[in-house]
């Protein structure tokens, strides 16, 4: 249970099941200066199986005895997680015990909660590099992270190292995103200072978010770049958040406020339309006339692919309005990247990570873990505004025939996956390539 | 029987024209949405028929639930 293969949730759950609500039960060694190596040696003489966070993504077999390692080792730390009750944790226990031994401190992995509570910059980082390392040795999903600063990638969450959101040098700034929602928590402490613009199409109801549903997209698609304690969730960090409450406080709405939603975002320009939502039947004519005319203004509106399918039995046809051919159907994947049991299939445009999926959720939960469709679409609403922001040209249809593009081939059918997985723009090295590099790196 | 319909205009309709001649064959209007040529409203199921004959309208529709999971479910 407090294996290297655990999900940070997964531990949450057993520990604060067992009523330990800080303590991972994995065990962090620090490495005196210079003595890494002798001092995996040693754990090694004990029987341990190490691995290291650099050159997992070479090896081909990530699924054999890496997978078992009960060792990880973060070379340019000089630190390593070890897995509860092993071996290794006797020795390593030994060494530090001992004057002038190779290891330095072995100390508990604590989970990392807001507020002070721990050395949250630290830990987060180690927790998340952890939680990286365990889908380079199981998934290979979020792997190849590039020469970027090691700490910054590791301090994300999957679905932003598996877009490359986080090796973009763009944050969406002055484009404007839409999320239609049960709105949004204002008060939430990683947004503060942060303009919001909002209206509510709930009668009776602000657009404070009373569900989660709505803070949770919104995070994902514009949460910060640096919130304080945890892993980076958000991808369009500078991105102009637009609120539409479409859906009450309990989770309902119908097609009539959600299009009243729509026209209010289309109003106010927003580049990008992010809808977790949709019900069953259609295309309706309204979505998809609806869908087009917001394109013809310039407006992308990317929608929620539905969770009905139980696969492999089961494949449940796509929702409205992600059914009608002008909105952007996105379907769900996992860590593995492989398609979510329960995505929907059919009229899928393109798939981004809607599994276990960490974002914003209303205080005083503030932070939690999803996974549907809906987190999905935030995912791509996201990216969309990286590239939107790349390049002015990059609006409506264009925006969506680039997101399309660029999308990350995967090995299954388009009517489940689409083009693939959605792709941040990165920094020099544009997949447009050719003479179109200068207009798509323009800054 | 009262319905919420929603009414697509063709494109290029004048919206409130439109919506006027659908008030006038038995729709309740509730919404222009101009941006999306879009008009929301009521009507007795019986006027369905009417509301499409309205020059400028190209579909009639009625408005579908849209339900989320309880927030505490994991699946949204």
């Amino acid at each position: 249970m407090n294996g290297l293969q655990t999900t940070p949730d997964e531990l949450l759950e057993a520990a604060q099941a067992g009523g330990e609500s800080f303590h991972t039960g994995r065990q962090i060694i620090t490495f005196r200066e210079g003595r890494v190596e002798e001092g995996l040696r040693l754990l090694s003489e004990a029987g341990a199986t190490v691995a290291h966070s650099g050159g997992l993504e070479d090896q081909d077999d990530q699924s054999g005895e890496a997978g078992d390692a009960d060792v990880l080792v973060f070379d340019e730390l000089g630190v390593a997680l070890i897995a509860g009750g092993s071996a290794a944790e006797e020795v390593a226990s030994a060494e530090a015990g001992s004057d002038g031994g190779a290891i330095q401190a072995i100390e508990p992995e604590t989970f990392v909660f807001p507020e002070g509570l721990h050395p949250q910059s630290y830990l987060a980082g180690f927790s998340a590099a952890a939680e990286r390392i365990r889908l380079d040795l199981f998934g290979g999903g979020a792997a190849e992270p590039d020469e970027e600063d090691a700490g910054s990638l590791a301090a994300a969450t999957w679905g932003l190292l598996a877009t490359r959101a986080v090796s973009s040098r763009f944050s969406g700034r002055a484009i404007k995103v839409a999320v239609l929602d049960t709105g949004f928590d204002f008060r939430h402490p990683d947004f503060a200072g942060r303009p919001v613009v909002e209206r509510s199409f709930i009668s009776g109801q602000p657009s404070q978010d009373g569900h989660g549903h709505g803070t949770h997209c919104t995070g994902t698609a514009c949460g910060p770049r640096t919130p304080s304690g945890v892993p980076r969730y958000g991808i369009g960090y500078e991105a102009l958040i637009h609120i539409g409450k479409v859906l009450s406080n309990s989770g309902s709405g119908t097609s009539a406020g959600v299009l009243a939603g729509m026209n209010w975002a289309v109003a106010n320009r927003c580049t990008i339309i992010s809808m977790s939502l949709g019900g069953a039947g259609g295309p309706y004519d309204y979505y998809t006339e609806a869908g087009r005319r917001a394109l013809a203004a310039g407006c992308l509106i990317i929608a929620a692919a539905g969770n009905a399918s139980a696969r492999p039995g089961r494949i449940a046809p796509v929702i409205a309005p992600a059914n009608s051919p002008t909105i952007m159907s996105v379907a769900a994947l996992d860590e593995r990247l492989q398609v979510a049991r329960f995505s929907c299939g059919g009229k899928v445009d393109i798939a981004a990570p809607g599994v276990n999926v960490f974002s914003a959720l209303p205080m005083p939960r503030r932070h939690g873990t999803m996974s549907g469709t809906s987190m999905a679409t935030p995912h791509v609403a996201g990216v969309a505004a990286l590239w939107a922001q790349s390049n002015p040209r990059l609006r409506g249809q264009e925006l969506r025939t680039v997101l399309v593009r660029t999308a990350r081939r995967l090995p299954f059918p388009p009517s489940d996956v689409g083009a693939g997985l959605v792709q941040a723009p990165v920094s020099a090295a544009s997949p447009l390539g050719g003479d179109e590099e200068g207009a798509y790196s323009s800054e | 029987m009262m319905a919420e319909y929603i009414v697509t205009l063709a494109a290029g309709a004048d919206a409130a024209r439109v919506s006027n001649a659908l008030a006038r064959a038995g729709l309740s209007v509730r919404q222009v949405l101009a941006e999306l040529s879009i008009v929301t409203g009521e009507a007795d199921a019986g006027r369905a028929d009417a509301l499409r004959a309205v020059p400028g309208v190209i579909a009639v529709e009625t408005a579908h639930e849209i339900r989320l999971p309880p927030p505490d479910d994991p699946l949204q």
